[in-house]
């Protein structure tokens, strides 16, 4: 069993509670099962041999939504969510994988052109890009249609070659896959991916939501070290673009909710990044969520939307409830992602203009560069 | 119960409060049935559990409180209201099994009366979200204890808990305006809106501290304070801890009103507040005195603590270590500091007496547990956190590295060092416990600790509770 490797995270939280309340889900659902040590505590029992494994116990390991704001605020370094990914490789293993996690990985595979080698190395030839060239690594959605566009004209005014992969339905296949405890397909898929940076001339490849690139440059089966330094996040992307090519942008002096993104934590390298263009290069008067910077949060993660969507809906309620209090309108979250999740709330969508981080810098007030 | 019993009572919580809030599952039952006390931690270490509540419901309203209740009582199961399971002494055990109420959907910030300053709030709501909402407005409740990142409202209500700060603002019982309370036959009743009168008795205090035996407190009127203006924390050192509880007590009886006074015997000196504080100190009695408020009236009583400090020759170790007590103070309380993270048999005693007779029941306790136990090799240490001007609280922990791996033999050794400490309570004019409550674990000492008082208490249980459903395992009630 994988979660073997985890017993001691599991004993050390299986009586704390002292991050139950940062969970999203438990801040929702209030249920003792859903916490970071309800967790523990009921996989403690099966780890023990004091209880089999059974339906609820798979649902509740599965209803935790990988957000790692119970990581964020622990005083050490075990860690509630990488024994939470062991456990699911456990329960796919076990072929007790629910029904609707089955069918998400299924819906991954079939309609993310990562997972499938031949269309893989479709995706490498088709690329008409030059050494020169920014490629985009992009997923099908409005918003990060939306800011590949903006990429690609910020791009064209400074005479850079700008060309976009568009990987299918989902934004990070790797990661999805490994958080629903398939670790082999999410290895496929980033073996994949590399053939991809292998394959395809670029000067930067741009990665418009962290997830995969975060797993790729942890991997140890995967060999690109000779590659990596092209390899960027969007945030880290922008602030080298604007710092050599955009001279000028308009100080907006306008008031914003800042909403950390689910992806963008703080202990990663560019978590910084977006308040600071925000603040110091827009101009932007930043409002903070109240969990931002110290507990994190999350707009919903990447697979729960899929598996327990009364859960997420509820999440984005409580972001919802908690926006209330600020009394400004426009909302900036850095990740195409997150701003997808926010948006299935009606309340959220009509009653705020909820924006990325590239919007809001370039689309607002017209880029000034 | 019979299955068929459940079944039916099932059917009828369901009616109550929807499917999707009642929980039937092993798995999550059994996290119910499981608190903070250390006791029924290592009950699950060893795997003794055995305590299953029947039912765990989490309603969504007052009106759905009154109804499980009055459904608890046709069938005469008990009824154990939880909030964040953060209890130290079992309180939250369902120990005859009956339905846990899970009282955390009962969040709602309901009014904040910005002129009267005073919030009104469902019990459910956990202490750091109330908190973070009156911060963001400019007010707190100045109740900040380690656990507000774990425990509801509605906990501290029930166990009159305090906060390190209650050394100027009080208990959780000192911030009560009023409160909505079901009681233990389904009424729902508001005690009257301020808790100076003299109307009668105050009966919003039959309800604080009752630990759900005597109904289920669903929301508070509480009193809210400006955030202040400035916030004083200094670091001493005493050569001794006499001196140190002789200077404090100073303080205090002079009126100074310090917001934080800690004074830490020498073992915590050592253990407490080095090793987990971080703070470099070896030897002596650290102090840490904190004032807060309006920056005239902070600094002059802070100026005037120091004169009475530096009487009893403490040595100022500066405001940075002061500041870093503050910044530090909820580190002891997570892993790796958390005792139970290192399997180790322990306790926290939480007792409270006159000046007269802290320093006594303190040096009588260390004596009696480190003499009784010394086979075991039995750390005792202690510190003062919550002072008046009548007297203070002394909060000793026990450590034992190495218990019997034998459960029974566990468990057998921590009841014996706990009724020795609680025997020199008892025989010092000492309280059971200042905050924590008295749980499951203290239970068999509450007559022996009211006397002929807890005559009182027995007949207020059976008037207001006369089928003994409400919580019935903890406050050394009838059976």
């Amino acid at each position: 069993m994988y979660v073997n490797d985890y017993l001691d995270t599991i004993n050390k939280w299986k009586h704390c509670p002292m991050a139950n309340y940062v969970c999203p889900v438990a801040r929702y659902t209030k249920l003792e099962t859903n916490t970071p040590r309800g967790l523990a505590f009921i996989y403690s029992l099966i780890v023990d041999n004091l209880k089999d494994i059974d339906e609820v116990t798979i649902e509740r390991i599965y209803q935790c939504n990988l957000c790692r704001a119970c990581e964020a605020i622990s005083r050490d370094d075990s860690s509630i969510p990488e024994f939470i990914l062991a456990a699911r490789r456990d329960i796919v293993e076990m072929k007790m994988a629910p029904e609707p996690v089955i069918r998400l990985k299924d819906d991954i595979c079939n309609n993310n052109k990562l997972c499938d080698m031949d269309r893989v190395k479709d995706l490498a030839s088709n690329s008409k890009s030059t050494p020169e060239t920014v490629v985009v690594l992009n997923y099908e959605s409005e918003s990060s249609k939306k800011i590949f566009s903006i990429i690609k004209k910020l791009l064209a005014e400074n005479n850079i070659d700008c060309a976009e992969i568009n990987i299918g339905k989902y934004p990070a296949p790797a990661a999805m896959l490994r958080e629903l405890g398939y670790q082999d397909l999410s290895s496929k898929v980033l073996n994949n991916l590399t053939y991809i940076i292998k394959n395809v001339k670029f000067r930067k490849m741009v990665f418009i939501t962290p997830y995969d690139l975060e797993l790729l440059l942890k991997s140890q089966t995967v060999d690109i070290d000779n590659m990596s330094q092209g390899l960027v996040h969007a945030f880290e992307f922008l602030e080298e673009f604007i710092n050599e090519k955009v001279k000028r942008i308009d100080k907006k002096k306008e008031k914003i909710i800042y909403i950390d993104s689910e992806g963008n934590r703080k202990s990663d390298k560019f978590y910084e990044i977006p308040r600071k263009l925000l603040i110091d290069v827009a101009g932007f008067d930043i409002k903070e969520m109240v969990w931002n910077k110290k507990e994190s949060f999350s707009c919903g993660g990447l697979t729960l939307q899929y598996l327990y969507c009364d859960i997420f809906d509820g999440i984005i309620k409580i972001i919802s409830n908690e926006l209330k209090d600020y009394n400004i309108k426009k909302v900036v979250t850095p990740c195409p992602h997150c701003i997808e999740n926010l948006c299935t709330n009606p309340d959220l969508k009509d009653n705020y203009e909820i924006i990325d981080l590239w919007e809001a810098l370039f689309t607002i007030n017209k880029p000034g560069g | 119960m019979h299955e068929f019993f459940i079944e039916r009572v099932k059917n009828e919580l369901i009616r109550i409060v929807g499917e999707n809030n009642l929980y039937i599952s092993d798995f999550d039952k059994s996290a119910y049935s499981v608190d903070v006390w250390s006791v029924s931690r290592k009950w699950v270490d060893k795997g003794l559990i055995k305590e299953l509540p029947d039912f765990v419901v989490l309603p969504e309203n007052v009106q759905q409180i009154s109804k499980i209740i009055k459904l608890a009582n046709i069938y005469s199961i008990p009824v154990i209201t939880r909030g964040g399971g953060a209890g130290g002494l079992g309180g939250g055990i369902p120990f005859f099994g009956g339905i846990v109420i899970d009282i955390k959907k009962l969040d709602k910030i309901i009014s904040l009366d910005e002129k009267s300053l005073n919030i009104k709030v469902q019990t459910g709501i956990m202490q750091i979200d109330l908190e973070k909402y009156l911060n963001s407005r400019g007010y707190t409740l100045n109740h900040l204890p380690a656990s507000i990142y774990c425990s509801t409202l509605g906990g501290f209500l029930s166990t009159r808990g305090s906060g390190v700060l209650s050394s100027k603002y009080g208990k959780i019982e000192d911030m009560v305006l009023s409160l909505e309370v079901v009681l233990p036959t389904g009424e729902i009743i508001n005690t009257l809106p301020v808790p100076r009168h003299s109307a009668g008795p105050g009966i919003e205090h039959f309800f604080i501290g009752a630990e759900g035996t005597l109904g289920v407190i669903v929301s508070a009127v509480l009193k809210i304070f400006y955030l202040p203006e400035v916030r004083y924390f200094d670091a001493y050192i005493f050569d001794d801890l006499h001196l140190a509880l002789e200077a404090s007590r100073e303080v205090m009886i002079n009126g100074l009103e310090p917001s934080v006074l800690r004074v830490y015997d020498e073992g915590d000196t050592r253990d407490v507040v080095k090793k987990e504080l971080g703070i470099d100190v070896n030897n002596g009695s650290y102090v840490v005195i904190g004032f807060d408020g309006f920056k005239s009236i902070a600094s002059a009583q802070r100026n005037m603590a120091i004169k009475i400090f530096k009487k009893y020759k403490a040595r100022d170790l500066g405001e940075k270590l002061g500041n870093q007590w503050w910044e530090n103070r909820y580190d002891p309380y997570y892993p790796p500091h958390t005792l139970e993270s290192k399997r180790d048999l322990y306790g926290v005693i939480d007792t409270i007496t006159t000046h007269d007779n802290i320093e006594k029941l303190y040096l009588s306790m260390k004596k009696e547990l480190e003499e009784k136990f010394s086979d075991w090799n039995i750390i005792f240490t202690a510190h003062f956190s919550h002072w008046y001007t009548w007297g203070a609280s002394v909060y000793p922990r026990f450590i034992v590295r190495k218990p019997p791996e034998n459960p029974y033999e566990f468990f057998r050794l921590n009841n014996a060092i706990w009724d020795a400490a609680v025997r020199v309570i008892l025989e010092n004019n000492g309280i059971l416990s200042e905050h924590h409550g008295i749980g499951f674990h203290l239970s068999p000492y509450m007559r022996e600790q009211y006397k002929e008082a807890f005559l009182v208490l027995e007949k207020l249980k059976k008037g207001l509770d006369p089928k003994n459903i409400m919580n019935p395992a903890v406050l050394g009630f009838e059976l």
